[in-house]
């Protein structure tokens, strides 16, 4: 789950007001319904899987250079099916878009970096490959070498370049990897995650190249439809602690103000055994609360995370309060993502980590009206 | 100064209608010019704007050899994007038909909004709910669908169109239906030709434009072309452009996109500078006109001269006063010139646009407003050439002494050694010409071929003195037998003048030999074209589009519609005709590349072969083999012979090719190359024709088949189909339209020669009031003393048109021979048009006669009065 | 029936205060063969006279009749057909057009009234033998001498056989012998084709070789016995006021 969904309200949303001009067009239609009974095995789906109409590749990390610097990092590579068979045989005709995200927080100075981007296919200056991981837009890529991720998206005058291990490997989410996100049958994702993946390479800060090393995060993510009507933002946290345990929660929120049942997580142990949390066993309580000076936003930058079931109670502390992503060239949402600190208990033993956090729904348009 | 005004200003106020007709004649003459200029720089304008407004913050675009760029290429061309933004981009013309029923020609843009929005400015009128502007990808949805185009604000009020209005898209033939999705605001290249643009996406339009596969050019915005200081941008861009052209794969380059805008320009070079040439004529009567004020005013002030020079005026002083006299009638004709040129410049760009919009390019050609620089020429132009005509009579008048002035000698008296003179100057002049137009063209421009012609044209106005003298010596009893007593006395008249009389019916003179050369040359051209027609178009009916496209992308016909015109069972072969635009040779010249089925052009004729004399077996050598045959424009422009080979550039790089043949052609002075459609298909690639050439079952009425055909192809193709006949008339009509406003300048410069004609005589009628005086006492009734007057004006008329003529057969030798095949590369059968020639020695000598009236009623005006 | 009938002429020009009275009141008659010599100094109004006489200019009050023709009744047409038919003029500067033999200027006036030029050049021959040009007719004015230019125009004058000679200081560009030579052929003429002669002049000695004399100053007639206007003395060929005023 998490950011990608930002994509996927903007494909639905957008798709709708296809739908008003013309009512033949369902935006399912044509696309693959996520449905039980397709096993993940890799690297076959790290690879694109584009019988879904939604797909993401999601890369988030914190890294430090070796006098010190910390920096976390974001890149996302989205897949939005538009025309599953378009009758135009052109190689322009759009059957995707492909949109990426890039966002480098310099910690120390509190600065966050983004860049997007969004093209068609075309010529195949953009693309995702079928069967290994490949995805690519323009000159910023993630594809294998070996086992590892190689990650490179440079926009001028800053970027990454960085080299990711697998570590743990990966983890499905949900029930065989597959994560509910509404009460809908069809309205679910395939979703994994790579939850500490050793990541070493380099940093391009204004023009300035920078050793980094550090603990990636990558999600994958795919499926057809997703959300439902009420559900207006979410909350998502990837929290890598310092006692080896990865945890991944989020929660939707609903127009009403309640939490939408359709909320989980997933503990991942140090050895990449991993298990799922319900709704019911994970309370995310907001702290202080930061506004965004662009969008006039209000986002919670602190959050108390309480996990009874694990007797876990985390502490999560933006590392930048100001690490709001403004995507109108692209997907055209507002939202918050950037790297987090945390501390806390974990069974009393005393624990730090770090993390990223999402937080959808704030700014703009309510994501409920998105989803008509 | 105060010495100017009373003795330049006053006179020339004093004399007003010499004074006005000489400033009228400057101020026909510098419009003229300045009409042409800007007529010609708007037509090149409009071309260069939509360029500019198109192009929009491209640095650099790549091109493809002729059809463009191969997609497949492109996929190769990653690294592209290292120097910057990279968009690809079909650029076409289409047709909409509006719901009001209009059909409008519009430049239609395939882009990817994705990618091209940086490139150029462009915003929807049409916004979110929330009121801000659509994103790119929200855009880019809009325009997903095929029948989804984007039309212009300025396009959408002027046709009665909305968001969702159902339009009709002509696309060569084929009408497609589509929904205007979005409305760009009036800004960017929504400007482009009163708004006439489409927006489709790029994927649509390569559909509808039938390129799959292939796109026209591929921009390119450099990261680092935004530098402020322009020659720092310009620096990066040629860096970029040198490293991007060495890393190209051959049959693709990287150009500028003023580059075209070039092309363009060369391409239209010679039809601007011969009208630019031709503009010329008319100034240069009007300085013959200021010599001849200027001299008359020398002549008939010699005692006022005489006094000034007694009262101690030096003789700089006095060339001084009278070169102010021609740089005043200059500077006033040259500031009345600028904007009746301006207004003159919207007659002469309706002239000349079938022409630039038929042969060269398809563009709304305006007139740029009239600046600084306008007026800095105009007077740059007039002013020196009007001081340097004016400098003869001025140093006449500088030469006379007080006395030689005073005693007011014989004005009769001043013939003396100015005949022979004359001839030999005449001589040299003809000697000049004749070398001059041995020498080859410079740049494809016919400099010494117009130095030739010029030479002849100041030969035959030299030759004006010694006519007159023979007119004077031999005239006299024939006069007298036919004309009565009028004639003897209007010949006497004359005999008198000479020298007054020379410079005026000089410049009638070059204006009418530059009338008889032009017709001359376009009459012979007529000839040469309506045969050449005759013998090229053979084939029953000829398929085109609506839309033409002289330059560019050609419009293609679909494989529907000729399927459709196959079927028929009347039609038994049919011919497509291809072509390309390409660049040649180092100057990187716009030819035209073409194709069409050698079997059928054998089987069924169809070109008129110059070299060699067998063009069949020519062209039989041409099939299946990398060969061409090419238009005798080509041949010449570039030195190319049969049995040569050229360099062709193709998508598969610069090919070889062998010349089998040159044949004649008329169509496009830009050259043509034409080869084998299986040739062409083998290194071009599949086309669709631009034209298709049916041959009926003998014996079957082409009008009636037409009719079928139309009726076949239905309504969901749009097609012109000519009969034989209609084509070759509409050919002509072409070739009428574009010698028009030759004809147009040419007019000019003779009715300003005409007014020369009747100042002069008006000059010499005044001066001669005390003759006419006593003519009138002795008994000459005003009929006779205008009929005497009207003699002088007819036969200065008839004399100019007699000169004008034999120097005119001579002038058009030089067009045809030297000019035409130096800026053209025409072969033109020469061609005496006697019934033209004929009607306009009539309507000269009539208009002439004519323009004695006025002259004539000052003239009946003498009493006896003046007698003594 | 006179040929000449001129009563109280009169001729203002100009109007208001800048009026200026150039005739005031003359009456003159002359008959078949008379020769009338006018005489008076610079500006007396003898030219005027003549012009009025002439039909070259129009009276502003009086009468004059040529043969008995009311001029004042012509229209412009009219008039020029009398004075071409009728009346012959000489001038003090000869009036030749430069680029017409001396037979051509002769035979002028006949060519003009439409006679066959065969008949214009013959009729030319002789009455240019007769003033004694008839060496010269093949000649231009330029080449021939002033006396000869003057016997020519006097020869024009007379080539249609006119009823009343008008001769405006005919002498007064030449020297004594010559104009004394052209006064002859006047003189002759009168005498032979008894054309009646109206000549103005300011040399007593042509003006003695008239039959009678009408003496002039300021506009009126002067009675007989009178002294000799002043200016009469003055030299052949000096140039009168009035004749350079007229070359304005």
């Amino acid at each position: 789950m998490s950011a990608r969904w930002v994509v996927g309200a903007i494909a639905l949303a957008t798709a709708t007001v296809m739908v008003a001009q013309e009512p033949a067009a369902v935006p399912s239609e044509g696309w693959r319904q996520v449905e039980a009974g397709y096993p993940l095995r890799f690297p076959r789906d790290h690879g694109s899987h584009s019988d879904y109409r939604i797909e993401w590749w999601y890369y988030t990390g914190n890294l430090s250079s070796d006098d010190g610097r910390r920096f976390g990092y974001q890149v996302t590579f989205f897949r939005i099916g538009v025309d599953p068979a378009p009758a135009n045989p052109s190689r322009w005709a759009v059957r995707d878009l492909f949109m990426a995200h890039l966002a480098v927080t310099d910690i120390e100075t509190g600065r966050l970096l983004t860049a997007e981007r969004l093209a068609r296919a075309g010529v195949g200056w953009s693309g995702a490959s079928v069967g290994t991981l490949e995805v690519w837009n323009g000159d910023w890529r993630a594809d294998l070498d070996g086992e590892s991720h190689r990650v490179r998206a440079i926009d001028g005058m800053f970027g990454v370049d960085l080299h990711l291990e697998p570590g743990k490997g990966p983890s499905a989410h949900g029930r065989d990897g597959i994560s509910r996100k509404g009460s809908e049958p069809g309205n679910a994702s395939y979703y994994y995650s790579m939850t500490r993946m050793p990541t070493s390479g380099r940093l391009v800060v204004d023009g300035e190249e920078i050793e980094v090393r550090g603990a990636s995060w990558m999600d994958h993510e795919f499926g057809t439809t997703f959300l439902e009507e009420g559900q207006v933002g979410w909350d998502w946290f990837s929290l890598q602690l310092d006692d080896g345990t990865d945890i991944m929660l989020y929660q939707l929120r609903r127009d009403d103000g309640d939490r939408d049942p359709n909320s989980a997580g997933t503990w991942v142990e140090p050895t990449g055994a991993s298990t799922g949390l319900e709704a019911d066993e994970l309370v995310l309580v907001p702290g202080r609360r930061w506004l965004s000076p662009s969008s006039g936003a209000v986002y919670p930058v602190e959050w108390r995370v309480e996990l009874p079931s694990r007797d876990t109670h985390l502490d999560v502390v933006a590392a930048v309060d100001a690490q709001e992503l403004d995507t109108d060239a692209s997907t055209g949402v507002t939202y918050w993502e950037g790297a987090v600190t945390v501390t806390g208990q974990v069974a009393d033993r005393a624990v730090t980590g770090r993390g990223y956090l999402e937080m959808t729904g704030y700014a703009g348009r309510p994501m409920s009206e998105m989803f008509r | 100064m105060t010495l100017f005004r009373q003795f330049i200003v006053r006179a020339l106020l004093g004399d007003r209608s010499r004074s006005a007709v000489t400033v009228v004649g400057m101020t026909l003459g510098v419009a003229v010019v300045v009409a042409i200029r800007l007529a010609n720089t708007g037509s090149i304008r409009g071309f260069a704007t939509a360029l500019d407004v198109v192009a929009g913050q491209t640095s650099l675009e790549i091109v493809g050899s002729g059809v463009g760029v191969p997609e497949t290429q492109l996929a190769d061309l990653a690294w592209l994007r290292d120097y910057g933004r990279v968009s690809p981009v079909i650029d076409r013309t289409a047709r909409v038909r509006a719901p009001d029923g209009t059909e409008t020609a519009v430049r239609v843009l395939g882009v990817d909004v994705l990618r091209d929005r940086p490139f150029r400015e462009y915003r929807l009128l049409r916004f979110t709910q929330e009121g801000r502007d659509l994103r790119p990808q929200e855009f880019l949805e809009l325009m997903l669908d095929t029948s989804a185009v984007v039309l212009t604000e300025q396009f959408g009020k002027r046709h009665g169109i909305d968001l969702d209005t159902p339009v009709e898209l002509i696309i060569g033939d084929r009408v497609h239906d589509a929904v205007v999705r979005g409305l760009l605001l009036d800004e960017g290249p929504a400007r482009v030709v009163d708004g006439q643009l489409a927006l489709l996406d790029i994927a649509a339009a390569q559909l509808l434009f039938d390129r799959l596969g292939w796109l026209d050019r591929v921009e390119l915005q450099l990261f680092d072309a935004d530098a402020v200081d322009p020659a720092v941008r310009s620096t990066r861009i040629d860096e970029a452009e040198r490293a991007i052209a060495a890393r190209l794969p051959e049959g693709l380059r990287v150009q500028r996109p003023a580059q075209r805008g070039r092309q363009v320009e060369q391409m239209l070079a010679a039809f601007h500078f011969n009208l630019t040439a031709l503009s010329y004529i008319a100034l240069v009567v009007g300085l013959f006109l200021v010599y001849n004020t200027v001299a008359v005013s020398v002549i008939s002030r010699r005692s006022e001269i005489g006094t000034l020079r007694a009262l101690g005026a030096t003789r700089r002083l006095v060339r001084g006063l009278f070169l102010g006299e021609a740089a005043v009638l200059a500077l006033v004709g040259a500031g009345l010139g600028l904007p009746v040129g301006w207004l003159l410049a919207w007659a002469a760009v309706g002239l000349t646009s079938t022409t630039v919009n038929t042969l060269y390019i398809a563009t709304a050609a305006t007139v740029p407003p009239l600046g600084a620089g306008d007026l800095v020429l105009a007077c740059a132009v007039a002013v020196p050439l009007a001081l340097a005509a004016a400098a003869i009579p001025a140093n006449e008048a500088a030469r006379m002494t007080p006395v030689a002035a005073v005693r007011d000698a014989d004005r009769f008296a001043q013939l003396g050694r100015l005949p022979r003179r004359a001839a030999w100057l005449s001589l040299l002049l003809f000697g000049s010409g004749a070398w001059l137009a041995r020498q080859d063209a410079v740049g494809g421009l016919p400099i010494f071929g117009l130095g030739a012609a010029l030479a002849v044209v100041f030969g035959a106005a030299a030759l004006v003195p010694v006519l007159l003298d023979l007119v004077r010596r031999l005239g006299r009893v024939p006069m007298g037998r036919w004309l009565r007593v009028e004639g003897l006395l209007a010949h006497a008249n004359l005999s008198a003048a000479v020298s007054r009389l020379a410079v005026s019916v000089a410049a009638l003179v070059v204006s009418l030999a530059m009338l008889t050369a032009i017709a001359i040359m376009v009459g012979s051209f007529r000839e040469t074209v309506t045969y050449w027609v005759g013998q090229t178009l053979q084939a029953d009916l000829f398929v085109a589009t609506a839309d033409r496209a002289p330059v560019g992308p050609p419009v293609t016909i679909s494989a529907e519609a000729e399927r459709l015109l196959a079927s028929h069972p009347d039609v038994v072969a049919l011919d497509g005709f291809r072509n390309v635009d390409l660049t040649y040779g180092p100057d990187s010249d716009l030819i035209i590349l073409g194709a069409g089925d050698f079997e059928v052009l054998m089987e069924h004729g169809g070109l008129l072969f110059k070299n060699p004399a067998d063009g069949r077996a020519a062209m039989r050598r041409a099939v299946a083999a990398d060969a061409v045959v090419v238009s005798e424009s080509f041949a010449l422009k570039h030195d190319v012979a049969v049995d040569d080979q050229i360099d062709l550039d193709s998508p598969q790089g610069t090919r070889q090719f062998r010349v089998t043949a040159v044949y004649y052609d008329y169509s496009s002075d830009r050259g043509l190359v034409v080869m084998d459609h299986a040739t062409f298909a083998r290194y071009y690639g599949a086309q669709r024709p631009s034209g298709l050439s049916l041959y009926l079952e003998p014996g079957v009425d082409p009008e009636v088949v037409r009719d079928e055909l139309l009726d076949v192809v239905g309504r969901e193709h749009q097609l012109f189909i000519r009969t034989n006949g209609a084509l070759r008339a509409e050919v002509l009509r072409i070739f009428d339209a574009t010698f028009a406003i030759t004809y147009a300048l040419e007019a000019i410069a003779i009715v300003v020669a005409i007014l020369g004609v009747a100042t002069t005589l008006l000059t010499l009628i005044l001066e001669r009031r005390q003759e006419l005086g006593m003519l009138r006492l002795v008994g000459a009734a005003r009929g006779q003393i205008r009929r005497m007057v009207v003699i002088e004006a007819a036969m200065l008329g008839v004399l100019s048109q007699g000169v004008g003529l034999v120097v005119g057969v001579v002038l058009s030798l030089i067009l045809i021979y030297v000019i035409n095949v130096q800026s053209f590369g025409w072969t033109i059968q020469y061609h005496l048009p006697l019934g033209f020639l004929a009607q306009s020695t009539l309507l000269i000598a009539v208009t002439t006669a004519l323009a004695g009236l006025y002259p004539a009623r000052v003239a009946t005006r003498a009493t006896v009065g003046d007698s003594r | 029936m006179s040929t000449l009938h001129a009563r109280d002429l009169r001729k203002d020009y100009g109007s208001g205060d800048s009026r200026v009275e150039a005739l005031g009141g003359v009456s003159l008659e002359l008959a078949t063969g008379e020769f009338v010599a006018v005489v008076g100094p610079s500006g007396c109004g003898k030219s005027t006279l003549l012009h009025l006489c002439g039909g070259m200019d129009r009276a502003s009050a009086g009468t004059v009749a040529v043969e008995g023709v009311a001029l004042a009744d012509l229209d412009d047409d009219a008039l020029t057909r009398l004075r071409r038919d009728r009346v012959g003029f000489v001038f003090q500067f000869f009036n030749l057009l430069p680029t017409l033999t001396l037979a051509e200027n002769i035979a002028l006036p006949l060519l003009l009234a439409g006679t066959v030029p065969a008949d214009a050049k013959a009729r030319a021959r002789d009455v240019a033998e007769h003033v004694g040009l008839g060496h010269r007719l093949a000649h231009y004015p330029a080449q021939v001498s002033g006396g000869e230019l003057q016997r020519a125009a006097v020869a024009r004058a007379v080539i249609h056989r006119p009823a009343l000679l008008i001769a405006d200081e005919p002498t007064g560009n030449l020297d004594t012998d010559t104009g004394q030579h052209v006064l002859e052929v006047l003189r002759a003429l009168n005498r032979e084709t008894r054309v009646a002669v109206l000549l103005a002049t300011h040399d007593p000695i042509i003006a003695g070789a008239a039959g009678r004399l009408l003496r002039l100053r300021d506009g009126i007639e002067v009675p007989a016995g009178d002294p000799v206007p002043a200016g009469l003395g003055s030299g052949p060929g000096a140039p009168s006021e009035e004749e350079v005023g007229a070359g304005r």
